[in-house]
């Protein structure tokens, strides 16, 4: 049985695996998801965009600030500049997102957020999906908060 | 091994709330296991599901086979008040008792509180765990996920089912993380009003009942 919800969040998932296998020729190893109830972001560097339309809420993305160094020095080939890694996981967010209308079409609306918003206001006080991703020594996050109205 | 007749009593087995997500029965089978309750015999199940004696005793022993039933030992007094037989005439009791078992049409004497109401099998639902159950028991929260896992085949099911959970309850009962799949550690809850939440969440988001093997 699949809600539009779960196909979402299973379509977000898939194309995070997908995204780190385009980008780095390695895959990921993603963990058993948790559900955190009071979730805190680790320290690194964060992207995450809106989604509106099929189901609401946020998808983010966090990382060490060396691992995103380390992906951006592979898509450029050269070390990363200020707001370089900043740029990198805001893109990796809207990237994976954005392929998710493939399968989910174009009910599924995709926004930047505004900047001065923190991820973890947001969503406070809301239980969020976590899955944790490793990729070589690095772990990262990518954090989904859906509102409990429409699931 | 059971030598199993008509009046064998028949009980969950310890084991069966592993073996459950396991196996596949019949409608039928899965409405006897549902019911069993270690105090009626096979001859009652016989009788409330109309079935042949031949029938009610190769379901059983599929049970037993299976290991999802196991025979029940009660004292004969147990078993004779179960049956109705036991003599209540000199029984004291009170007159909020009196009244009570007479605002429901029940004689303190009378066997019709037990009685066996036949019903028809392919509308049989298992036996369902009402919010009162909850309110002696504790609710397996390991058993929950594992049976929303099984049901929806979605391990992503857990958290929209988990958001139709308000936050505050998981949390006074100490819950921070809620993990998706079933090989967690076993997390009792005993507060009712986060029982109920779950089971309403459960229910309005994937349509179906809690299955009593998630109560201890």
């Amino acid at each position: 049985m699949n809600l539009p919800a779960e196909e979402a969040l299973q379509h977000f998932v898939h194309y995070a695996e997908n995204y780190f296998m385009k980008e780095t020729w390695s895959s990921l190893t993603i963990e058993q998801p948790t559900i955190d109830l009071d979730y805190n972001a680790p320290e690194g560097v964060q992207g995450w965009v809106k989604i509106s339309g099929l189901v609401t809420g946020w998808v983010m993305f966090t990382a060490p600030k060396s691992m995103v160094a380390e992906l951006v020095q592979q898509k450029l080939g050269e070390e990363a500049q200020e707001g370089d890694c900043e740029d990198y996981i805001k893109e990796m967010a809207s990237v994976v997102v954005s392929n998710s209308r493939r399968e989910l079409g174009a009910a599924l609306q995709v926004e930047m957020p505004n900047e001065n918003v923190v991820f973890d206001k947001m969503c406070e006080h809301l239980p969020v999906f976590v899955v944790s991703m490793h990729w070589q020594e690095h772990e990262a996050q990518m954090v989904i908060s859906l509102n409990v109205g429409n699931v | 091994m059971c030598n199993m007749d008509l009046r064998t009593v028949l009980e969950t087995s310890p084991e069966a709330h592993e073996k459950v997500t396991s196996v596949s029965l019949r409608r039928v089978e899965w409405s006897l296991f549902y019911s069993l309750d270690g105090t009626k015999t096979l001859l009652d199940f016989a009788h409330r599901y109309r079935l042949k004696e031949v029938e009610i005793l190769t379901i059983g022993q599929s049970l037993l086979d299976l290991g999802l039933a196991a025979e029940s030992r009660i004292s004969i007094q147990t078993f004779l008040s179960t049956q109705g037989l036991t003599d209540k005439s000199d029984e004291k009791i009170t007159i909020q008792t009196y009244v009570s078992e007479e605002s429901v049409g029940i004689q303190p004497n009378s066997k019709a509180k037990d009685e066996l109401i036949p019903v028809d099998l392919e509308w049989t639902e298992p036996k369902q765990v009402t919010p009162q159950d909850a309110l002696v028991k504790k609710m397996d929260l390991k058993a929950v996920i594992t049976y929303i896992l099984e049901s929806t085949k979605n391990p992503l099911a857990v958290y929209t089912i988990f958001l139709k959970v308000p936050p505050h309850l998981l949390k006074r009962c100490g819950i921070k993380t809620l993990p998706t799949s079933s090989k967690s550690p076993s997390l009792f809850i005993s507060d009712t009003e986060l029982q109920s939440a779950i089971m309403n969440a459960v229910l309005e988001k994937i349509g179906v009942r809690l299955p009593p093997y998630i109560w201890h």
